[in-house]
């Protein structure tokens, strides 16, 4: 049984010290860099706010985030490499501090792969056994089996100088799986692989945790990395949680702005200042009434932003009419790039024998939204 | 049809630029290896010849020197032998005292570092000087006559040095490889061993070979603390070697017999015989490490 709770965890990392007789030009300014970020106290830059959370056996959850958003300082609390100054993090009830570290048995993938550049990829994948004191032959028989599911077999007697980039992130994988941990940390680890590499270590993943079981917990600012692992998903924006739910609801119903235009490609089409009048809001010409709950949260003459995936923009005889400015094809879907009344939209279309072929520049659709898929947004981005 | 000549295009100014550095690195190069030549036909001299001064192309070429030196062999075969042994055992205690030294300062956990830091630094530029070090090696160590003294005073661990492998720590291991380390259950002792200190093979070749020339030619320290002669490293042998030939040369007191055994006896080429003796094993090993060597010196520098 491995659970994870973080309780109000919040994480400071003090300002940039300017002192000594050099770089006092080059230290100002990473000070100053530091005193413009978004959320800043007089102690220094807060990475982390207050963040709670629960991480159950087994589970396999992405933190999904922008760049600076605390996604790995949340990652390096969770490992025990950084110390919280507010908050508490409990691993199965215990305190992970007073936990000694051979004992929390977590195993962590960094971003950079972090690799043993002096051993072998035998001797990197066999390093968390041997100072387990575990006897070699049980180490050879674990590595050979950790190096056959991740396609290492003929690589074990290489160095990391000698791998590709998606070698050596097979090499980080299989030696954080092999020592069976019960908590696996995985720190953006297909940031630097090509699309077809992605793609293989990702059904790896899913083997290895079908496989193991280990409770996985995935940091990533690739959304399509996070929606096809991930069962869960918490999504983090300058260091607050966003949402903190189950991939289908983030996709299906974001509890804001950011998390509807953060997660799902393309970027969620936000239609801005869309006055409600008697109960309703009109969309692409029509009408759309809101519900009981919706009708608490806004009232008459309010604005509101209302927001459609493109996925759920209907192209075909009725609706509004919108012009086409360019279509990109991705994968087996077409997007379709539209002006409409001055606005920008998105819609996506399958690309299907019994479809349109193409659009051209400048050809006129009609589009629709979908009434059950709109979301709604209050001025300060919370979802109505 | 003519042959193509195979050259490399040079930028305007660049042709000067490559003359003139031609010219100083030759000069540099002339200050390092004249001494050296000098040394070598000095020690081929004969002492008659010397008493005008040094010549590269002596006037009376001559083995004394080292039929001297012959002569003396078993006492200089010995001091070599312990010159080698103190070498060997000092350079290898310095190595593994300045790199678990410098480990922790590079470890960004270790709260303590910056004291501790600023004490090795406060160390390199202030010392207790000469008589308060000779008091407590010999009045709290009880290091006289021993070999103790030439493994311990001064060259066991040098500030600078662990400053140098505290930077190459810092500059070219990656933290979050010692985090990986950390994370897969290995102890500190476990990531020192095998991880940094095999990941450090420039600097500390560098290091071990300023320890290793730092111990080989340390003298001063068997001038300090040694009396016995069995006792004496080739360094010190030298310099007791040359003050007794000073002294048979110099005194008033000596007779007849003395004044003519010491008027054959060679000094300056046996000197240079001698410091040629204590210079073939730099010589042999140097060609060997010469590559991890510039390396070091190179990264080490490097601020982390």
């Amino acid at each position: 049984m491995t659970d994870i709770r973080l309780e109000d965890v919040s994480m400071i990392y003090p300002f940039h010290k300017v002192g000594g007789l050099f770089y006092r030009k080059e230290q100002q300014k990473i000070l100053e860099a530091q005193k413009a970020m978004p959320y800043t106290s007089n102690e220094g830059v807060i990475a982390l706010q207050h963040f709670s959370a629960r991480i159950d056996q087994g589970e396999f959850v992405a933190v999904l985030g922008p760049s600076g958003s605390g996604k790995t300082t949340l990652l390096r609390i969770i490992a025990g490499l950084e110390r919280p100054p507010l908050g508490t993090v409990r691993y199965d009830g215990c305190d992970l501090q007073q936990i000694d570290i051979d004992d929390r048995d977590i195993a962590m993938v960094f971003q950079n792969y972090s690799l043993y550049p002096n051993q072998t990829v035998y001797q990197n994948i066999a390093f968390p056994l041997e100072v387990k004191h575990m006897p070699r032959e049980e180490i050879a028989r674990e590595v050979e089996k950790i190096a056959g599911l991740t396609g290492l077999t003929d690589k074990l007697r290489k160095m990391p100088e000698e791998l590709s980039g998606g070698e050596k992130q097979r090499v980080a994988v299989a030696r954080a799986m092999v020592k069976d941990p019960k908590l696996l940390l995985l720190d953006e680890p297909f940031a630097n692989l090509d699309p077809l590499m992605k793609k293989k270590m990702r059904e790896l993943l899913r083997k290895l945790h079908e496989n193991y079981e280990t409770t996985i917990i995935y940091v990533t600012h690739d959304q399509y990395d996070a929606i096809s692992l991930a069962e869960r998903i918490i999504i983090l924006k300058d260091g607050i949680t966003q949402m903190d739910a189950s991939t289908e609801e983030v996709y299906n119903r974001p509890l804001n702005r950011f998390c509807g235009e953060f997660l799902g490609l393309p970027v969620m089409n936000i239609i801005e200042d869309v006055r409600v009048d008697k109960g309703s809001f009109e969309l692409f010409g029509e009408k759309h009434a809101l519900n009981a709950a919706q009708k608490k949260k806004c009232r008459d003459r309010d604005l509101i932003d209302v927001g459609i995936r493109g996925t759920n923009i209907q192209i075909g005889d009725q609706g509004v009419k919108a012009e086409v400015e360019y279509v990109e094809i991705i994968e087996a879907d077409r997007i379709i790039h539209l002006g409409l009344e001055g606005r920008k939209l998105t819609a996506v279309e399958k690309i299907n024998d019994a479809g349109r072929l193409t659009y051209l520049k400048g050809d006129a659709v009609m589009i629709k939204a979908d009434p059950d898929r709109i979301h709604l947004f209050d001025k300060e981005g919370n979802r109505i | 049809m003519a042959k193509k000549k195979n050259t490399i295009t040079l930028m305007k100014g660049e042709r000067e630029f490559h003359y003139a550095a031609l010219v100083i690195m030759t000069l540099m190069m002339l200050f390092c290896i004249v001494p050296l030549i000098l040394m070598v036909t000095v020690s081929f001299s004969s002492e008659q010849s010397l008493v005008y001064g040094y010549r590269f192309i002596p006037d009376e070429w001559s083995l004394d020197a080292y039929a001297f030196m012959w002569a003396k062999r078993a006492t200089i075969f010995r001091a070599y032998g312990l010159t080698i042994l103190v070498t060997v055992i000092g350079t290898a205690i310095s190595l593994v005292m300045t790199s678990m030294f410098a480990y922790p300062l590079s470890r960004k956990d270790f709260k303590p570092r910056n004291v501790i830091a600023f004490i090795l630094f406060f160390t390199m530029l202030f010392n207790g000087g000469m008589t308060a070090s000779y008091m407590v090696w010999t009045r709290l160590f009880h290091i006289k006559d021993k070999i103790w003294a030439y493994l311990l005073p001064g060259s066991l661990m040098n500030g600078m040095n662990v400053m140098l492998v505290r930077n190459y720590f810092n500059a070219n291991i990656p933290y979050s490889i010692i985090e990986a380390a950390r994370l897969d259950g290995a102890k500190d002792w476990t990531i020192y061993s095998k991880i940094m200190v095999p990941l450090s093979k420039p600097i500390m070749t560098t290091i071990g070979l300023f320890s290793a020339l730092g111990y080989w030619n340390n003298w001063t320290a068997g001038i300090y603390y040694v009396n016995n002669p069995k006792l004496y490293t080739i360094q010190v042998y030298l310099k007791k070697l040359m003050d007794s030939i000073q002294f048979l040369k110099t005194t008033d007191l000596q007779s007849e017999a003395t004044l003519l055994a010491s008027r054959n006896l060679p000094t300056e080429s046996a000197r240079m015989a001698i410091a040629i003796i204590a210079l073939i094993p730099v010589l042999i090993v140097y060609p060997f490490i010469q590559k991890e060597l510039i390396k070091g010196m190179v990264v080490g520098g490097v601020k982390g």
